[in-house]
């Protein structure tokens, strides 16, 4: 089932994008001076394939990306394709990094605050996740700046290369996600620990830890892991922010690059690489589900 | 293609168990820049490296120290021979031009006169039209060999900016380009300027090489880097961390910033790029000269400038940039709330009116906040502005489809001379575009086709002189480009927004 949605999802999606982008704007008109003529105009749209209606262009590149060919960038020539992978490793790294940030931080506070609740860690839980939710991202990212590079000068401004130029990018961007799945581990941990059965397990006089780590985080892990996936697939899909502060060359700056200068292919290659990314991070977790719960197996 | 893929992915698997131990990794500090290795950080990365494509003056920029051209500004702005030893004119239509003898591509290969021809030739090829030649249309035809030594650039009549027309075409080498292709040489251009091509990360990095064979003999420093880094602040606190040595695109508040720190200092230059409101004057109101008076005296000029540009720009009611060939000084119209709600009622607007702004965000230096404080203005003589502010692609879209009666937008200058503003603005019958004069056009046909100097900058001064009594625009300001750069760096910027790195040097 789920693999039919895939290109349901894909077709859809890249309709409405090249729906929207042809109404708003026009990239002949942003490649040429302001006093090319109209016959300029007409000209180069011809040669970029741009004449034709609506309608038969989509159908063209429909036709054309079924054989995995995207087209070439109206601006730069290059194949779309080349343009979106390259730039997706440099993303991948990112958005890796920040989950391994998040996940790191977020699971064991989240454990910690809900077993010890109300003391001091439960508290920095609290302000953890309330800052991790309400700051913006970009004013977030500007802070560290401020703070670890141009103050401490532990790490680079900006640009990629190397563990020192990931740590602040990463830790920006993993913020929101480490700061929901902090609250999200806390609550499914509290409410696992008031069941009976763990108050079984206390009263046979297991040890405290086997309590917490094999009856009630076992438990608590569905709705974590269901954050966590939604989480991966906006990380990767929401990086546009982060990497322009960090000038960070990925996925985000070349497809907002692209949507800015209306170069169809670029956007449409990377809006398809966005979607398969996103539907294989929904699958993945499915599979999880069923792996991590006995439940949904049985079914 | 698939191989790629393969390796990325190991490279993403490595990445994780790097990931891994970040927590433990010794803490680093930058690295203090190279002596010889000069970083450049601007907003934007070029989109290709190929003049035929890409030809955004920040990228132009970039290419300029990789290319020459036949013609060549210095940095005062003054013409001078590059490719082309010397010229002269055989005819009035007619433009000979001797091409240098002994210059080097960086390949190693010999500049011939093929070269030149061919990087002309390409740009009118009907299947792959490049923006580069809208600008050479109606100045050039064609690009003819004469001999071995010599080519002739044909025009359709005299044209007086065919010099600063041709200081915008780069050669290009011809075998390499025929080699390779078009999308190879996109991303490594051959050329014969003062720097060599070495490696372009993309949205990250453009390294070039000082060229040692370079016919103008080698440049000062060692190597070129250029940076795209999109976020003001961030380009600001790399130069702060020294991790670049120079920032385009300075903002006013961080001058005062920078005079307060000995390591770093800061440059402006006049641009040649001039904002002004711009009416729709075939519609009412703004077809009733009065109206258009009216709202040049309603605007505060001084306050703009003093209050939102922080200083940073120069008061202009011409319709050219002061930095321009043939710019002349007008006189401006002074600020005076009464005389603009006078000349509004004689016009039949004792109330005023409301009308609709369309100004993009983010494309000009404090963009909104000028469209902002000139509405505050306008409403004191009763003029409601509604503001529409798109996000650039969608505001040329509708700026050139004339949809609202007011705009805010700049015209910047690829040529350095005047005409090319009135190109850009003035338009007249051929595109029926916001304003036309048939005198306005007369006189620009004439300044077109005049060599001599003098007569040429009589012409165009009695242009500018019409253009303000006529006011079919708001008139503004000129912007000042402002950079920032480490005090070990020597350079002047240009007024053209290029950084051309054979003129920057170093002090250690």
């Amino acid at each position: 089932m789920r693999l039919i949605q895939v290109p349901l999802v894909i077709l859809t999606v890249s309709l409405l994008v090249f729906v929207f982008l042809n109404a708003s704007g026009d990239p002949v008109l942003l490649l040429l001076p302001f006093d090319a003529s109209p016959e300029d105009v007409e000209e180069m749209r011809k040669a970029l394939g741009l004449d034709k209606p609506l309608m038969v262009r989509y159908g063209i590149f429909l036709w054309d990306a079924i054989q995995g060919d995207f087209g070439v960038s109206l601006r730069s020539h290059q194949p779309a394709l080349s343009i979106v992978l390259d730039a997706l490793p440099a993303t991948i790294e990112l958005a890796l990094a920040a989950m391994l940030v998040a996940t790191v931080i977020s699971i064991p506070l989240g454990i910690t605050a809900a077993v010890k609740r109300g003391g001091t860690i439960d508290m920095t839980a609290t302000v953890v996740s309330v800052l991790g939710q309400s700051m913006p991202v970009f004013w977030l990212g500007i802070l560290l700046i401020m703070l670890f590079s141009v103050t401490l000068h532990w790490f680079p401004v900006s640009g990629r290369g190397g563990i020192s130029s990931l740590i602040l990018p990463a830790v920006t961007l993993g913020w929101y996600m480490n700061a929901l799945m902090t609250r999200m581990t806390r609550t499914a941990m509290l409410e696992v620990l008031s069941e009976p059965y763990i108050l079984t397990a206390r009263a046979k006089g297991l040890p405290e830890r086997l309590v917490i780590m094999k009856h009630a985080f076992r438990n608590a892990r569905v709705p974590i892991i269901t954050i966590w996936g939604l989480q991966a697939g906006t990380m990767l899909t929401g990086t546009v922010v982060t990497e322009t502060v960090f000038s960070w060359p990925g996925l985000g700056r070349a497809s907002i690059y692209a949507v800015a200068g209306r170069d169809y292919p670029v956007v449409l290659a990377s809006i398809a690489l966005f979607t398969l990314i996103f539907v294989t991070i929904n699958l993945v977790i499915d599979l999880a589900y069923f792996v991590f719960d006995p439940r949904i197996r049985q079914n | 293609m698939e191989r790629k893929i393969f390796t990325k992915i190991r490279h993403f698997t490595s990445l994780t168990i790097i990931a891994t131990v970040i927590a433990f990794w010794p803490i680093c500090n930058a690295t203090p820049a190279n002596a010889q290795t000069v970083t450049l950080a601007q907003g934007v990365d070029p989109e290709s490296l190929d003049p035929a494509l890409d030809t955004l003056i920040s990228s132009v920029g970039v290419m300029m120290n990789i290319y020459d051209a036949l013609i060549w500004r210095d940095a005062n702005g003054k013409i001078v021979p590059a490719l082309a030893e010397s010229w002269d004119f055989p005819e009035t239509n007619r433009m000979r031009l001797k091409i240098r003898q002994g210059v080097k591509f960086h390949d190693g290969s010999i500049l011939t006169v093929e070269d030149v021809v061919f990087s002309y030739q390409r740009l009118f090829d009907k299947d792959s039209p490049s923006p580069l030649l809208s600008s050479l249309k109606g100045f050039v035809d064609s690009v003819e060999k004469v001999d071995d030594t010599t080519v002739l650039v044909k025009m359709p009549a005299a044209r007086a900016t065919v010099i600063p027309t041709l200081v915008r075409v780069p050669i290009i080498s011809k075998s390499v380009f025929e080699r390779v292709g078009v999308q190879a040489f996109g991303i490594a251009p051959v050329g014969t300027g003062p720097f060599k091509f070495k490696t372009w990360d993309k949205n990250e990095r453009i390294v070039l090489e000082r060229f040692n064979d370079h016919w103008r003999g080698p440049a000062a420093i060692g190597s070129y880097v250029i940076r795209p880094i999109p976020e003001d602040f961030a380009r600001f606190a790399s130069l702060l961390n020294g991790e670049v040595d120079i920032i385009a695109n300075l903002t006013a508040e961080r001058v005062k910033e920078i005079k307060n720190n000995t390591a770093l200092k800061w440059k402006g230059v006049a641009s040649a790029r001039n904002m002004f409101v711009g009416m729709n004057t075939s519609k009412k109101p703004f077809d009733d000269i009065r109206v258009r008076y009216a709202l040049n005296h309603a605007v505060d000029k001084k306050a703009l400038i003093d209050i939102v540009m922080g200083g940073h720009a120069i008061e202009n009611a011409s319709v050219c940039t002061q930095t321009l060939f043939g710019a002349t000084k007008v006189d401006s119209f002074e600020y005076d709330v009464n005389k603009s709600k006078k000349l509004l009622a004689e016009a039949g607007y004792p109330n005023g009116f409301e009308t609709t702004l369309l100004g993009p965000v983010g494309r000009y230096t404090k963009d909104k906040e000028i469209q902002e404080a000139i509405a505050g203005m306008l409403a004191e003589v009763g003029v409601r502005v509604n503001h529409v502010q798109p996000e650039w692609a969608s505001f040329i879209k509708q700026w050139l489809g004339q949809k609202y009666p007011m705009h805010y937008i700049g015209t910047g200058n690829q040529v350095m001379d005047c005409d090319q503003h009135l190109g850009y603005r003035i338009d007249g019958k051929r595109y029926n575009r916001y304003y036309q004069s048939d005198v306005i056009d007369t006189l620009i046909q004439k300044e077109l086709v005049e060599y001599d100097v003098g007569k040429r900058k009589a012409i165009l001064a009695e242009i500018q002189e019409k253009l303000r009594d006529d006011a079919p625009w708001i008139f503004l300001f000129d912007l000042k480009d402002l950079y920032g750069m480490t005090a070990r760096i020597n350079w002047d910027p240009r007024p053209d927004e290029m950084v051309w790195a054979y003129d920057i040097k170093v002090s250690e």
